[in-house]
């Protein structure tokens, strides 16, 4: 079909009107001004980001967070794979009401509040699992579990049973059933659920600021210290850092659109 | 294997990490617990610390009666009211926005989609700090676009979106409609991808118009997961607390349920983690309330227990 | 400097911004083991109620006598050792402002003469409780009360203080009133003649090259001298604090070579009889910091500080509601949590 200009028109103007709020902050960190300065001139330049690539803390920060995101994945996926194959193939006492809690549980658990988060904090204290990057990546994963279950079983609903019936008619185990047969045809799904909690595991702030301390705090972490600094924040730096530090989970969510578009409409 | 051992590891994960916290949540809620006794020193920590920190009294339904009869409790219900406000009238925002660009991004007849579908996708993924600096930006009372554009078509005293009470409500509603809306249209995106093309040319074959297509094909067709994404995002409403912590929270922690709850425990001497946890577990049973209601009456559920 | 004289103590920094408090409380009660921490004396109540600290009255007896302040106290014990004294004062650009104003009608015609939105304001004052504090004082009025631990938003005094503000400062703030850096960059960028801030942004101060001078903020009258709240930085000492840990507090806040360097390198004022004033900046905060009033420690304070922002953004920035509707509202709720 042919393009409309009407409405090639409209979309351009819609996407520059809600990009616009992220427009200022990108001429915020090309601006040579730190301070907030109202109505000041724009003198572009690129000195705030490389300020930031040449802080030790930024690496650090990155190197941390991967860490915390990578392992967050593996887990997640390592848990709820077997878990989300069990609940779609099989029928078992307690599996509708589990998965049923696993639903409802995905959409409350943000008002964890704060007197869970210290008791969180005394069992991670108890166990001497404090300051630990990984420990943190279980707390996400644990976090993820009932959520990615349910994503992954409704995935694995839409996959016919032929595979594995053949599978099984020649002897194979479980292990050989979930890793040779159903994993490779899981990539779609598998790669939604590695970026959504990559994406989780990379922006939380909450409980990272509560249990890392020194060389261990993540990416995040840092650019909130730059903002609290109370002698005078350096705007342009807090932009420079924070825009540095969104493009992977834009980028990522970009190739999940991607996947999103390949049919994953079993998730309705 | 057992379907049950597959599940296992998961499960033990979640449960210890997550459901334990909870669980201590709704028992601090029905106890005195405040900065004098909570938390508990562990078995190793000095005496003098054991004995300054008696453990915290269970007081029964104290922290919730306080909440309904108390002198929190106008402000709480008053909170409540203004939250479903929020969802009542954000949800139609979000939903209606992201549709519209969903639409957009779906057409055919639109150049670039792939460039402006990356620039649309941002404010799903850039971390809320940086979105509600962004914002503070466009609202600023003096310079901000919003103003000067208010300015520029005659208005002569624009509104301060911070310390005005209600304007600061309204930028709430505005701003969550732009961190949602990406969700929203990728839902709809998606749907419509797996919409087979032969039921649009059919409709043209049959000279349908622009609207009947739309309302008779497109929508049909859409409304499953758009519902689904409604009821999520009505939970996300429901929920709201951060935008409205970094903005202006003097201003707005007596219209969110959850800020309500947080302003009471923290701006009390004792910062009250008993009444806090009381606060929190009633909003928790609102919400799951709300959830459970909404998915009967969307029948979300109805493909859920097959295989 | 501290490690090189005692080669057995190792001294280890930790940034917990941007909450302090949380961190402390979390840490200690699920029993982490570090010595001291940092921050100005009005949380001592706070800390204390919530047995974090250890009174350490007999361990540092014998360095009292060297303090020019008082040492701060909770019920009688002491729990630290402050280093440094902090009040907002009078932040002027000597490029607009001459002399600092004798008097309270000379900065308002500093400010009258300056503001001229949107290019040059009258002043930069960023107003929340704490910096506004020194007017309602000066009428008489009060926050809070420690001694008796009640609330002192309605009083009469306090009102006074309120309106005075409101009429006589507030229509010649820069925008944005209540956003820290908003006015401070309006200072710093030349836009404002002056600005009411504390010893912590001289360093930004200087960075933008501004000639300056510090002066206490001037009376209104011989009745009304501004009397802004203040501050004694100071050492905390935990339950876990060591004896070496309590050895480095006294070394750090009675050691001359120590107070030169804060006075020098961040514009500290020093709170010891040793150290002899020269620089004129810090003589400005000295002069500020003998009409201070200090904080409160009662933990019951806690709360005041958001009623009276609340106040504030109501009546104050805004006309949202009159002065006296937004205190007695604002009272209402503290009553309610045992505070009148």
């Amino acid at each position: 079909m042919r393009a409309s200009l009407v409405q090639t028109s409209v979309a351009v103007l819609t996407t520059f009107l809600l990009f616009y709020p992220v427009l200022q902050i990108v001429l915020l960190s090309l601006n040579k001004i730190p301070y907030f300065r109202l109505g000041g001139d724009f003198v572009p330049t690129f000195e705030s980001f490389q300020w930031v690539l040449q802080q030790p803390e930024f690496w650090r920060g990155l190197v941390n967070s991967l860490i915390v995101a990578g392992a967050t994945v593996v887990v997640v996926i390592a848990l709820a794979l077997p878990g989300a194959y069990a609940f779609s193939r099989h029928r078992f006492k307690g599996r509708d009401s589990l998965l049923s809690f696993y639903v409802v549980f995905t959409q409350v658990s943000g008002g964890l509040g704060i007197a869970g988060l210290i008791a969180l904090f005394a069992i991670v204290s108890a166990l001497g699992l404090r300051n630990n990057l990984l420990a943190l990546a279980l707390i996400y994963a644990a976090g993820a579990i009932p959520y990615h279950t349910w994503l992954l079983k409704t995935y694995i609903d839409t996959i016919p049973r032929s595979a594995e019936e053949a599978a099984l008619i020649d002897g194979a185990g479980a292990a050989t059933l979930l890793f040779r047969v159903v994993f490779p045809l899981m990539a779609p799904a598998l790669a939604v659920s590695a970026i959504l909690s990559f994406i989780g595991a990379w922006g939380e702030l909450i409980l990272a600021n509560l249990f890392l301390s020194g060389e261990n705090r993540t990416l995040i972490l840092w650019i909130y210290s730059l903002m609290s600094n109370i002698y005078a924040v350096q705007w342009n730096r807090f932009a420079a850092a924070a825009l540095l530090y969104a493009i992977p989970p834009v980028v990522l969510y970009i190739i999940l659109q991607r996947f999103l578009r390949k049919g994953l409409a079993f998730v309705y | 294997m057992r379907p049950q051992l597959l599940i296992l590891p998961g499960l033990l994960l979640f449960l210890f990490f997550n459901l334990w916290p909870i669980v201590y949540s709704i028992y601090i809620s029905f106890t005195n617990a405040n900065i004098r006794n909570f938390p508990q020193p562990p078995p190793w920590a000095p005496e003098e610390l054991k004995h300054a920190r008696p453990p915290p009294d269970f007081v029964g339904l104290a922290n919730y009666a306080s909440i309904f009869t108390g002198p929190a409790s106008a402000g709480f219900w008053n909170a409540v009211f203004w939250t479903l406000v929020f969802v009542a009238v954000s949800v139609p925002a979000k939903v209606a926005l992201g549709t519209f660009v969903g639409l957009l991004m779906s057409s055919e007849k639109v150049l670039g989609k792939s460039v402006m579908k990356a620039l649309l996708i941002v404010p799903w993924a850039l971390p809320l700090i940086l979105s509600v600096v962004a914002w503070r930006y466009v609202f600023d009372p003096t310079y901000g676009v919003v103003n000067q554009l208010l300015y520029s078509l005659g208005v002569s005293k624009p509104p301060d979106w911070f310390v005005n009470k209600d304007y600061a409500y309204a930028a709430m509603v505005v701003i969550e409609a732009w961190l949602a809306y990406p969700f929203i249209m990728t839902v709809v995106i998606g749907a419509l991808a797996n919409v087979p093309r032969t039921a649009f040319e059919a409709a043209q074959i049959d000279g349908a118009g622009r609207w009947a297509v739309f309302t008779q094909i497109t929508l049909p067709l859409i409304k499953r997961p758009l519902i689904y994404a409604s009821v999520m995002t009505a939970a996300a409403s429901l929920q709201f607390f951060l935008v409205a912590f970094l903005w202006n929270f003097i201003q707005l922690y007596d219209r969110f349920m959850l800020a309500y709850g947080y302003y009471w425990a923290f701006g009390s001497p004792f910062r009250e983690y008993g009444l806090a946890a009381a606060v929190l577990s009633i909003s928790a049973l609102v919400i799951s309330a709300f959830m459970i209601l909404a998915i009967r009456l969307t029948g979300l559920m109805r493909g859920m227990y097959e295989s | 400097m501290y490690m090189q004289s005692r080669p057995d103590v190792q001294v280890v920094f930790e940034n917990k911004a941007p909450d302090l408090q949380t961190a402390v409380l979390a840490a200690i009660a699920t029993g982490e083991k570090f010595d001291l921490f940092i921050w100005a004396h009005d949380w001592i109540g706070l800390m204390v109620e919530a047995g974090v600290l250890k009174p350490v009255d007999n361990d540092v007896a014998d360095v009292l006598p060297k303090f020019a302040v008082p040492i701060p106290q909770y019920k009688g014990r002491i729990y630290g050792l402050p280093f440094t004294a902090e009040t907002v004062a009078l932040i002027c650009n000597k490029k607009m402002v001459p002399e600092p104003p004798k008097a309270f009608a000379d900065l308002l015609k500093i400010m009258q003469q300056h503001h001229k939105p949107p290019q040059s304001y009258g002043i930069a004052y960023i107003v929340n409780p704490y910096f506004i504090s020194a007017w309602i004082h000066g009428t008489g009025g009060y926050y809070f009360d420690d001694k008796t631990e009640k609330q002192g938003l309605t009083d009469p005094g306090s009102i006074a203080g309120f309106e005075f503000f409101k009429k006589n400062i507030m229509p010649y703030v820069g925008p944005n009133p209540t956003d820290y850096n908003t006015q401070v960059s309006l200072f710093l960028s030349g836009q404002a003649p002056c600005m009411v801030n504390g010893p912590w942004s001289i360093g930004a101060v200087k960075k933008a090259g501004i000639d300056f001078f510090v002066a206490p903020l001037p009376p209104v009258d011989s009745t009304y001298v501004p009397r802004p709240y203040g501050g004694l930085k100071m050492f905390y000492t935990t339950i876990y604090a060591s004896k070496e840990a309590i050895d480095f507090m006294k070394w750090f806040a009675t050691d001359s070579q120590v107070a030169k360097i804060l006075v020098e390198k961040l514009g500290y004022v020093p709170v010891t009889k040793v150290v002899q004033v020269q620089d004129p900046v810090v003589q400005g905060f000295y002069e500020a910091i003998k009409n201070v009033y200090l904080m409160p420690v009662s933990p019951k304070m806690q709360p005041v500080w958001g009623a009276v922002d609340i106040v504030i953004q109501n009546a104050i920035v805004s006309d949202q509601k009159t002065i006296t509707q937004a205190v007695q509202d604002a009272a209402k709720d503290l009553c309610a949590r045992g505070l009148c």
